[in-house]
């Protein structure tokens, strides 16, 4: 109360100071009226900003899709992987290839023979592999490789060259087609293997010779 | 000037408080989002989303050259929900719309896993009897990828599956008793599963997701909690060629000749690894019932016997080093010893008075030569180099299970031990520790410690856990190029001679016969005998150390039953292994005076 009243003969010094408040009240009627244009612009940032949110979340939505079908599709390379670097390394195991060497007609020497260079001294006799000496390359077992056929085997499985395999033979005691019947006679299992499925992919082409300087 | 003060007082009260405010706030943000965030994420990602388990593989065991010994794979069960059975579902193949009953599915999967219909849909009808909600039927499992492919294809609803690791072997009972094998559990058990599981074993990791209604994982919502570890791949110093031409060789030969088991080793002289460990019979790790439990085993580390004969060329060692001896000491062999009251050495066959060479000794094999000579010697300088050789301890390969033989000391010793240890009687040992003997003579007596891994190789690709090649020197370089120089005669002139073709052309090889009696059980010995022949090539370069053993042959009793084998097994590694024929001039040592 006592400030109210201390400043009352103030309120009477202040009054011609009060006129020019006064005035700048139009000044402020005048701003507060917006103008179109800004709202627009306001409106369409609102929008912008709204439709990118969309289109952002609707890509990222289907990379979610794309990233779920790649993974799939990379789970199953990685099967398909699996099932087949487990297949090569199992029909490479010593035992199948050894087996398949002497179903082949391969005959291992076990007594070499060396040329010495410096004196053209050959150290050992030369003695020929015999097939009976060999081993049959089966004698070490392996639960994997004991069903799968080898490489002669499959000539009941399909009759159709089955059948020309025995015309050609029949053909060569007649004196013709002696290449193949040459083929036939030393054991060559010539196209049998291609066949059956499942069964290891057969050699063609040249055989590998290393290059000798 | 009151009002104003009072105002500003009120503005800093105000501005102060929303400081503190704000501080407390920031605190707050700070802690929840920086410090606190990774344990608030996981908690929340549990509490929403679902965990899964990230596998860590196992890691391969491989041979020397890279070739896959053992791996694991994943194999896959499928499970049936029997809920959804009771009603046929539509399938689309090729634009054509068709309704599958149940029966019709189960003998469609029979027929591709090689089941009966009945096995299929039994348990899923057992499973519906128990509750009509039923969730879970297994009905196939443990089958491989061809097979998931197949099942898959066959887009039934009501069929889910799962995958789970197993162990394979690829090439089976090559070297299948080093490698060990697994439990149904995924547990190591023996072998160098068990023996090296720390670099092989993988640890599993977990992450956290989000699905949406449609099952697809919510964009952003995978985090990795704990990431996997793979584990490494054991690298042996096998070689599988070998390995498996040693075994095969084992597998004809043994049962030829009315043996019970057989061994083969090989180990590369300069750096003492193990190439080749075989036995027969042997354990295929893929089917473990093939083969009786008794050979599970590593023979070469698990089995010890007495050596006998293929032992003097340790004692030889010792005398020669000590200067007790040389290859041409000369002694006056009777064909049996009465040195003392309980002391009885006898030689295997009755000669006359023979005056042998210490190289005839061993070439002749004499025990009672050996224990002449031998006992000439202080008992505790001879346990001390037998020591030192490695005899009665177990080898730095330190296999799961490997035994260190007896060889109790010189204190223990009563008469007639103290004369049989001088050739090989009334002591055990393993294999592996023969071949580290053998290895220490042959690499000019400095003795490497034995190995059977190269180390661990890790997911990144470094080699960690790769043994120490520290060597120590048991015998001087000289006595070890005499001892070799002596056993070269073995092959030209000694039992084992008598066979045809025990030669091999151009190299020249230093071996011992050996032809062990074993204890039966009783006080006494067995009948029959455990031969063996070791050997070392070329000797001017000593490359490859070969020991052949044959358990209680039948057909041929005598050292002579391992000597074919020895021949072929030396000239198989000589030739794979590239070594070049001897240059110098044997050593030709007298047998006889």
């Amino acid at each position: 109360m006592s400030q109210a009243t201390a400043s009352l003969p103030s309120i009477g010094s202040a009054a011609p100071r009060r006129l020019p408040h006064l005035e700048a009240l139009p000044l402020a009627q005048r701003r507060a009226r917006p103008k179109l244009f800004y709202a627009a612009i306001a409106v369409a940032t609102v929008m912008v900003i709204v439709m990118a949110q969309l289109i952002l979340s609707i890509g990222v939505s289907q990379g979610a899709y794309r990233i779920e079908s790649l993974q799939a599709q990379k789970a199953q390379l990685s099967r398909s992987y699996q099932a087949a670097s487990e297949k090569v390394q199992t029909l490479s195991s010593p035992q199948n290839l050894a087996a398949n060497a002497v179903a082949l007609g391969m005959v291992d020497n076990s007594t070499p023979v060396y040329l010495r260079l410096s004196d053209s001294a050959v150290i050992g006799s030369p003695a020929p592999a015999s097939a009976a000496a060999g081993s049959t390359g089966q004698l070490v077992g392996n639960a994997l490789t004991q069903n799968l056929p080898l490489v002669t085997a499959p000539k009941t499985t399909t009759p159709k060259h089955s059948s020309q395999g025995s015309k050609d033979a029949a053909g060569a005691s007649g004196g013709q087609g002696q290449t193949s019947a040459a083929r036939d006679g030393s054991g060559t299992p010539s196209a049998n293997q291609q066949e059956t499925a499942g069964s290891p992919v057969p050699w063609t082409g040249a055989l590998p010779a290393p290059s000798t300087h | 000037m009151t009002t104003v003060k009072t105002h500003r007082r009120r503005a800093a009260v105000a501005i102060a408080a929303v400081i503190a405010i704000v501080i407390v706030f920031v605190v707050r943000l700070v802690d929840v989002q920086v410090v606190q965030a990774e344990a608030l994420d996981r908690q929340a990602a549990e509490r929403r989303g679902n965990v899964s388990t990230i596998e860590g593989t196992r890691g391969s065991i491989l041979a020397s050259d890279g070739t896959v010994l053992a791996r694991s794979v994943l194999r896959y069960d499928f499970i049936a929900t029997p809920k959804f059975t009771t009603k046929p579902f539509d399938r689309t193949v090729d634009g054509k719309t068709e309704s599958v009953t149940l029966e019709e599915a189960a003998s469609e999967i029979a027929k591709i896993t090689g089941q009966k219909p009945s096995d299929i849909t039994g348990p899923i009808q057992a499973a519906l009897a128990k509750n009509k909600n039923s969730m879970y039927a297994p009905i196939v499992t443990d089958v491989d990828v061809p097979t998931y492919q197949k099942l898959k294809a066959l887009q039934i609803p009501w069929l889910d599956s799962t995958s789970h690791q197993v162990r394979v072997y690829p090439n089976g009972a090559v070297a299948g008793n080093i490698l060990g094998f697994l439990n149904g559990d995924g547990t190591p058990q023996a072998g160098l599963e068990e023996g090296d599981n720390a670099c092989l074993a993988g640890h599993d990791g977990e992450e956290t997701y989000q699905v949406g209604a449609d099952g697809v994982t919510i964009p952003g919502s995978t985090k990795v909690q704990k990431p996997a570890k793979e584990g490494g791949d054991l690298v042996t110093t096998i070689d599988p060629d070998l390995q498996w031409f040693a075994q095969d060789q084992l597998a004809k030969v043994v049962p030829e000749l009315g043996a019970q088991f057989g061994m083969v080793s090989v180990v590369s002289v300069k750096d003492a690894k193990i190439r080749v460990a075989a036995q027969y019979p042997s354990a295929d790790p893929n089917d473990l019932d093939a083969t009786p439990l008794e050979y599970w085993k590593a023979m070469m580390f698990q089995d010890q016997y007495e050596p006998g004969s293929i032992f003097k060329p340790l004692t030889a060692a010792a005398l020669i080093d000590t200067g007790k001896a040389s290859p041409t000491s000369q002694l006056v062999v009777p064909d049996t010893l009465r040195p003392q009251k309980d002391v009885f050495v006898s030689d295997n066959e009755s000669h006359p008075v023979q005056h042998l060479t210490l190289t005839g000794v061993l070439t002749e094999s004499s025990n009672v030569g050996m224990s002449e000579l031998g006992t000439s010697m202080d008992d505790q300088e001879r346990y001390d180099f037998m020591k030192k050789f490695g005899i009665g301890s177990k080898t730095a390969v330190d296999f799961p299970g490997e035994l260190s033989g007896t060889f109790t000391q010189p204190s223990n010793w009563d008469e007639q031990t103290r004369y049989a240890t001088t050739f090989g009687q009334g002591l055990s040992i393993t294999q592996a520790q023969m071949l580290g003997a053998y290895q220490a003579i042959a690499n000019g007596g400095v003795k490497l410690p034995l190995s059977i891994v190269d180390g661990c190789k890790q997911p990144d690709g470094t080699m960690t856990d790769v043994p120490s090649k520290k060597g120590t020197r048991v015998v001087s370089q000289q006595t070890s190029q005499e001892i070799l120089g002596m056993l070269e005669n073995v092959l030209k002139g000694g039992p084992i001679s008598t066979l045809p073709d025990t030669e091999i052309p151009g190299y020249l090889v230093a071996a011992k016969t050996g032809t062990a009696q074993e204890p039966d059980g009783n006080g006494g010995y067995k009948r029959s005998y455990y031969v063996s022949v070791m050997g070392v090539a070329p000797v001017d370069n000593p490359q490859y150390l070969v020991s052949v053993n044959i358990g209680f042959p039948t057909t041929i009793t005598s050292s002579l039953a391992a000597g074919p084998l020895f021949k072929t097994m030396m000239s198989q590694v000589l030739k794979s292994l590239r070594v070049q024929p001897s240059t110098a001039p044997p050593a030709n040592y007298p047998d006889t005076y």
